[in-house]
């Protein structure tokens, strides 16, 4: 690059050279031609024949000058024409130029012909671009994208009244955040109506109120029940709960079932503003066994069949009839209890893949209701029992409207994932006692190959936010690492908020959600631990990700602080190792200069370090910056 | 004798200041192509019943058996010349009475020579080009008629009739010799050059349209690039020192905005190319070794804005598309100010450049698609050839009168093919 660099600017003192060619024509002609013609034609000068020679050399020099001009003239009048069109540019370029008064300057070397040969490369003194523009060239963006939300977006949205039944469990904090997160995103309004199996509960209060969403936060007077099928009927339960909300409030929008099971794209928002009546989508079905083999020979199984459940249109775009997930591959292994090892199976139809417009759910009669969709007030008043999903409540369900190009875009998936029912979990995720240490911290050697580090079957991870940093027992430090984010964590936005106080490296607790808690007694958190007063002394053993480049600047390697300090102990896997073992990290406090970069097939087994602390010292973070 | 030597001064100086001048128009006065503003209408003509082309009906090697040995040939960006003899070949314009056409159309391959990494090497083309015409020549009497001049000739390598893909070799070989009253069909465009001669069509490098089409993305997606390029900043393997490639242009792009994080620029191609010119306001077209490039065709097709970097370049079908309107030109010499000139322009303008770059008829004018579709560039190349009839009577020669020198030009391109 340096390279590049200095000979760029060989090639602007070049350019230099170049755009002065016109000029050093003109001098050329000045100076030698005179002198040229002085020695062929007066051999022997006298005084008068020098006066003479003066005078010649003179006019030929004005001549010369004219010829020149003139030459100029009668080629710009001759190609007028062409240079006026030549060069018109839109309005816009044009009155820019007027904003530099260096681009208009020479409007007749632009008509020049374009010199074959070699160029300059130009490059401008200061190459930083200019704020005021930058700011501009956004705006510019924002205009654009403006545009086409005008031309291609809803014009009169409505508002999105979710409805999600959830409760207390371990999981919760997973499929809750997801969800709560996706509301966030939609540019529409939303109303978000929780409702809560067995009552309000603390911890979900305080996730919702995280949303700064409108919520509206019911409890239901039902323990969720421990099997597959009572939870699914509790959830329509819970679900007709929420309806009765939007009737009594008399919400005006399109309602959604977003189950906390669910991951929306946010084209599904815009998708279902089209909804009139009932609509209804395709949901990507996402079965899961949380055994990698038997989920690909179930696959194997069922690849004639799509994981995906919604309408199914004939060639013209009407609604035929309805594409069932086929649960026929999985007929033996289908979990029953919410802690069994097989895959679980949606329902016969998942309320995620239908949208309704919430006039339907009023008392007041609404102006050209539809007639085949049933009165849901029986349904509501709880006088009915609602079998067949949200279909029953349709008397046609080829009526119901079909969305996503009539189900050929997936814009939601369906994932259920729960961990043992007796799977104890923090309350709040917020851990009041140290973790149990299963890594010392001050063990050497720390154990070099992770496949002796316990291998917990990673399905999805929550890095949990830390209340305080310096709080007596909870001690959750960052792990962060420029910016490391697994596509199978889920995060919560204080996590944003803390890791902003990392110093140089920081490690913090990761829930590791596995859908077999082998143990139900331990809790499925990685992370640091400390003493009391803060110091990290231990913690459970500690598994974080990094990026397969890391370069320890100054001469490539870790740099042992100076004062005697622990240095930063790392084990490191190449990138496409990572996701089967994962890498064991540990941290420490001395501050090292690192930055990201290591050759990427490189192998980095940096050198195992003891923990120790220095007792005055806070615990500084170690982070990498870039 | 002193008023004799001042005269003869006078004279001198006179001489040699208008020799500059004559030097300067030589130079200069090869034809402009004229750029009019009218809006797609032009684009919408329909050919048929216009005009007649008669089409020769050479031996497979000039066409078929070339096409055979490297079929690459049918998706290189110079894939034109066949498909528009595949084209005229099916079309209600061809005549099969050659007395009755207005066109004559000599299907030659010239430009399917590929080395092994797919780039057209026109060596042989002269003497193909040659060997064609002598044939028809003396096989029919049209040629002898006109000596090329109702006849036309898909050309549409770098530098067009020039035949070779370096600009000084080209400007030294100048057009074929044969072809000289020919009408040229070729994508090289630039003004006042010595490889466009006057009533050429220019017309747009060959993109696969069903690739393109395979590619399109909603129009709703937002478009969050600035500033969008893909491609070469210097060619070190040809242009060693720099400044001959794109006269510098491209190199000069990359070392003003490399940095820039509004200029979202790479020599790497990305599977997701053409999804991310839907993704950006602004495409840059600058040079490369020749002023055309076939960005300015996805740049069309995707909707984003052409920055077009090629002084003095003809942009195909000039007298039918608008392209001041459409694109945005900056000067080679003002790539350091490309953030500047960019930024400047008003969000309508931007907006109104949007919008004509979303007409139909704007995209199917860049395409060659098979089959032909009404207001491809196939039927703009007819429509093109329509606009020039009648032919002027002048151009039929007087019998026995001969203007065409079948010995001119290098030695090496007279032995026979």
């Amino acid at each position: 690059m340096q390279k590049r660099r200095e000979e760029a600017k060989k090639m602007k003192l070049l350019s230099a050279f170049r755009s002065s060619y016109l000029n050093r024509r003109g001098t050329t002609f000045r100076s030698l031609d005179p002198s040229s013609f002085d020695g062929g034609f007066i051999p022997k000068p006298s005084p008068s024949s020098i006066f003479w020679l003066a005078i010649h050399c003179l006019c030929c020099l004005i001549s010369l000058i004219l010829g020149f001009r003139f030459s100029h003239l009668v080629l710009f009048f001759l190609f007028s024409t062409s240079v006026t069109n030549l060069y018109t540019t839109t309005a816009g370029v044009s009155q820019l130029l007027k904003l530099k008064p260096l681009e208009k300057a020479n409007v007749t070397a632009k008509s020049s012909r374009v010199v074959v040969g070699r160029h300059g490369i130009r490059i401008r003194p200061w190459p930083h671009p200019n704020p005021v523009e930058v700011m501009r060239a956004h705006q510019l963006l924002e205009r654009v994208q403006k545009e086409q939300k005008s031309l291609y977006g809803v014009r009169s949205p409505r508002a999105v009244i979710a409805v999600t039944p959830t409760y207390v469990r371990t999981f919760q904090a997973l499929h809750l955040t997801g969800v709560m997160h996706s509301l966030m995103l939609v540019p529409y309004d939303v109303v978000w109506i929780v409702v809560e199996a067995g009552g309000k509960s603390n911890e979900t209060a305080s996730f919702v109120g995280k949303s700064r969403l409108k919520t509206i936060h019911v409890g239901f007077d039902q323990k969720m029940p421990n099997t597959w099928e009572d939870r699914r009927r509790v959830e329509s339960k819970m679900r007709i709960q929420g309806l009765r909300i939007v009737r009594e409030e008399k919400l005006d929008g399109i309602v959604v079932f977003a189950d906390d099971s669910n991951m929306h794209s946010m084209e599904l928002f815009d998708e279902i503003q089209n909804v009139r009546w009932f609509g209804a989508l395709s949901v990507g079905i996402l079965a899961h066994s949380g055994n990698a083999d038997e989920l690909s020979s179930v696959l194997k199984m069922n690849q004639e069949g799509k994981p995906i459940q919604g309408p199914s249109c004939d060639s013209s775009g009407k609604l035929v009839g309805w594409h069932v997930f086929n649960t026929q591959p999985y007929a033996t292994k289908t979990a029953v209890y919410v802690d069994d090892k097989a895959a679980v199976m949606p329902s016969k139809m998942e309320w995620s893949g239908f949208v309704l417009n919430s006039r339907l759910l009023w008392k007041e009669p609404v102006d050209d209701r539809p007639t085949w969709v049933k009165d849901v007030d029986n349904l509501l008043d709880g006088n009915e029992e609602i079998e067949d999903g949200p279909l029953s409540m349709v008397k046609d369900p080829s009526m119901v409207e079909t969305l996503g190009s009539c189900g050929r875009n997936v814009l939601l998936w369906w994932l259920r994932v729960e961990a043992r029912a007796d799977s104890k979990f923090p309350p709040g995720w917020i851990i009041k006692s140290p973790l149990e240490i299963t890594v010392p911290s001050k063990r050497t050697p720390w154990p070099d190959s992770s496949s002796k580090l316990p291998v917990v079957t990673k399905e999805a991870k929550y890095n949990q936010p830390a209340t305080e940093k310096r709080s007596d027992s909870t001690f959750v430090i960052e792990e962060k690492l420029d910016g490391i984010a697994d596509d199978s964590n889920m995060h919560s936005m204080e996590l944003f908020d803390e890791i902003q106080n990392v110093k140089w490296f920081g490690a913090l607790s990761v829930l590791t959600l596995t859908n077999q808690q082998g143990n139900p007694l331990s809790m499925p958190i990685q992370g640091p631990s400390s003493d009391s007063s803060g110091n990290l002394w231990g913690g459970t053993f500690l598994i974080s990700l990094m990026p397969p480049r890391l370069r320890f600047m100054q001469d490539g390697m870790v740099r042992e602080s100076v004062d005697d300090k622990p240095t930063l102990m790392i084990v490191l896997c190449p990138w496409s190792r990572i996701l089967p073992e994962l890498i064991a990290s540990w941290i420490i406090n001395s501050p090292l200069e690192i930055t990201v970069g290591i050759k990427e097939d490189t192998v980095v087994r940096l050198g195992l370090y003891p923990l120790v602390r220095n007792k005055n010292q806070k615990l500084l973070m170690v982070s990498a910056t870039r | 004798m002193k008023l004799r030597s001042w005269v003869l001064i006078f004279i001198a100086c006179n001489l040699l200041t208008f020799s500059t001048i004559s030097a300067f128009r030589l130079s200069r006065s090869q034809p402009t192509e004229r750029i009019s503003g009218s809006a797609g209408d032009v684009l919408d003509d329909n050919p048929v019943g216009r005009l007649k082309v008669f089409v020769y009906e050479l031996p497979s090697k000039y066409n078929k058996k070339i096409l055979q040995k490297d079929p690459r040939c049918l998706t290189h960006m110079f894939a034109a010349e066949i498909y528009m003899q595949r084209f005229l070949l099916s079309s209600p314009v061809r005549t099969l009475n050659p007395e009755e056409a207005d066109w004559f159309y000599v299907p030659v391959y010239t430009t399917c020579d590929l080395t092994p990494n797919g780039l057209p090497l026109p060596f042989k083309s002269p003497r193909m080009m040659r060997s064609a015409i002598q044939l028809i020549a003396s096989n029919w009497p049209y040629w002898n008629r006109t000596e090329g001049a109702d006849h036309f000739f898909v050309v549409p390598h770098d530098f067009g009739a020039c035949f070779h893909y370096q600009e000084e070799k080209a400007i030294g070989r100048g057009i074929l010799p044969l072809l000289q009253r020919a009408t040229l069909v070729q994508t090289f465009g630039q003004r006042n050059h010595v490889c466009l001669k006057q009533g050429s069509i220019t017309v747009p490098p060959y993109a696969p349209p069903q690739k393109m089409q395979s590619h399109l993305i909603p129009g709703k997606t937002p478009r969050s690039i600035f500033v969008y390029f893909r491609g070469l900043f210097y060619d070190v393997g040809n242009d060693p020192e720099g400044g001959y490639y794109a006269r510098g242009a491209r190199a000069a792009v990359w070392e003003n905005f490399k940095d820039n994080p509004l200029f979202d620029i790479s020599t790497e191609h990305p599977t997701t190319y053409y999804e991310d010119m839907q993704r950006a306001i602004f495409c840059l077209c600058p040079l490369g070794w020749a002023p055309w490039s076939p960005r300015l065709v996805e740049a069309v097709i995707f909707g984003c804005i052409p920055v077009i970097i090629a002084d003095d370049i003809v942009l195909p079908f000039a007298d039918a598309i608008p392209w001041e309107d459409i694109g945005v030109f900056v000067d080679e010499k003002d790539v350091p100010y490309l953030d500047t000139i960019l930024t400047s322009i008003p969000p309508e303008v931007i907006l109104r450049k949007q919008r004509l770059l979303a007409n139909p008829s704007m995209k199917q004018a860049m395409l060659f698609p098979q089959p032909a579709q009404p207001g491809d560039a196939f039927h703009q190349v007819l429509n093109g050839l329509a606009r020039k009839l009648p032919h002027d009577r002048s151009v039929y020669l007087r019998p026995g009168e001969k203007l065409l020198n079948w010995t001119a030009g290098p030695v090496a391109d007279l032995k026979p093919w």
